[in-house]
């Protein structure tokens, strides 16, 4: 019998994959517990809608958290997406 | 349309990893390869929308393309690379721009038109041809292709790797590809651990620069595999 090997396929994101990439766009850094909980830093100008929906659905992140979060410092932001952002003003 | 003669069959795995089978008919009258499962409106509308985006590309880059059903191809699914036959399927659902737009607004793909679906599904093309090249030129140090492909992407792996732990390696990937890249990193972990890096590659076809020089420069390397 012919061996099929999977496709790569370009699928559709589900909406909660979609609302959980949009809050990971405004995380900064986390610290790890001891138990590996991932307690989130987010930007110090995330929007309060984007908080609200990280407490009520942090637990669609396929990454161990409890919903706690803190603020960075104003200005400071992930190191990645800043340069993203300078790059992206830039062109 | 022409759509006489030259029949052909494709059997795969839909995104539900179900077998399937489909009949397609060659699509005569066109300049591209392109094979159809039906001749029906969003059939052709997806036929006349591939065609004028083609025209944009390098006639040496493209392989066979085929349209399909949804019902076939898997609700969801868009588009996909099938290395072994060298062919991208195209779902029909997605035969206008309005469509396509509806479901890559935002940022969650690279790809934000026809154009940059199909840079993406010929991104995994220029992949996999490298993959095969890597392979045929080791083929006395590995027992399968997948051997050769794990210590080809090896490389890139252990890049993304070393950004942290799941959550540092989330949060990169969102930020310097795309949500669709780390999304795809994450879920291949548990599905096809094989192709982990695949979805990254591709969507680094249709980007073309990330702002990491690192990572770009390592998927130039495999991407060019063999190039002169």
């Amino acid at each position: 019998m012919e061996k099929l090997e999977p496709l790569d396929i370009l699928q559709e994101l589900t909406p909660a994959e979609k609302e959980t990439g949009e809050l990971m766009d405004w995380m900064v850094d986390s610290k790890t517990d001891e138990d590996g909980t991932e307690h989130v830093i987010f930007q110090a100008d995330t929007p309060k809608e984007i908080l609200e929906k990280f407490k009520r659905d942090y637990k669609l992140l396929t990454f161990k958290t409890n919903g706690d979060y803190t603020l960075a410092p104003e200005g400071v932001m992930n190191k990645w997406k800043a340069l993203r952002l300078a790059a992206e003003e830039k062109n | 349309m022409d759509f006489l003669a030259k029949h052909r069959e494709y059997v795969f795995l839909n995104n539900k990893n179900t077998k399937v089978r489909i009949h397609t008919t060659k699509v005569l009258s066109s300049d591209y390869e392109i094979w159809t499962e039906s001749d029906s409106k969003k059939f052709r509308d997806a036929i006349g929308l591939i065609e004028m985006t083609l025209s944009s590309f390098n006639q040496d880059d493209l392989c066979p393309i085929v349209i399909v059903s949804q019902r076939k191809v898997g609700k969801g699914a868009i588009s996909a690379y099938d290395h072994d036959k060298d062919v991208i399927f195209y779902n029909c659902e997605y035969c206008t721009v309005d469509k396509i737009n509806k479901y890559l607004s935002g940022n969650s793909y690279v790809a934000q038109n026809l154009n940059g679906i199909l840079k993406h599904e010929l991104g995994h093309r220029k992949h996999w041809q490298a993959i095969k090249k890597f392979y045929r030129n080791n083929e006395t140090r590995y027992n399968n292709i997948n051997e050769a492909k794990n210590e080809l992407d090896s490389k890139i792996l252990k890049h993304i790797e070393e950004q942290g732990s799941g959550f540092g390696i989330q949060l990169y990937l969102r930020q310097i590809v795309s949500i669709y890249a780390e999304n795809s990193f994450k879920l291949a972990k548990f599905q096809v651990s094989t192709n982990i890096i695949n979805e990254v590659i591709a969507e680094f076809c249709v980007k073309e620069r990330t702002q990491d020089p690192e990572l770009d420069r390592l998927i130039k390397e495999v991407i060019d595999y063999g190039k002169a």
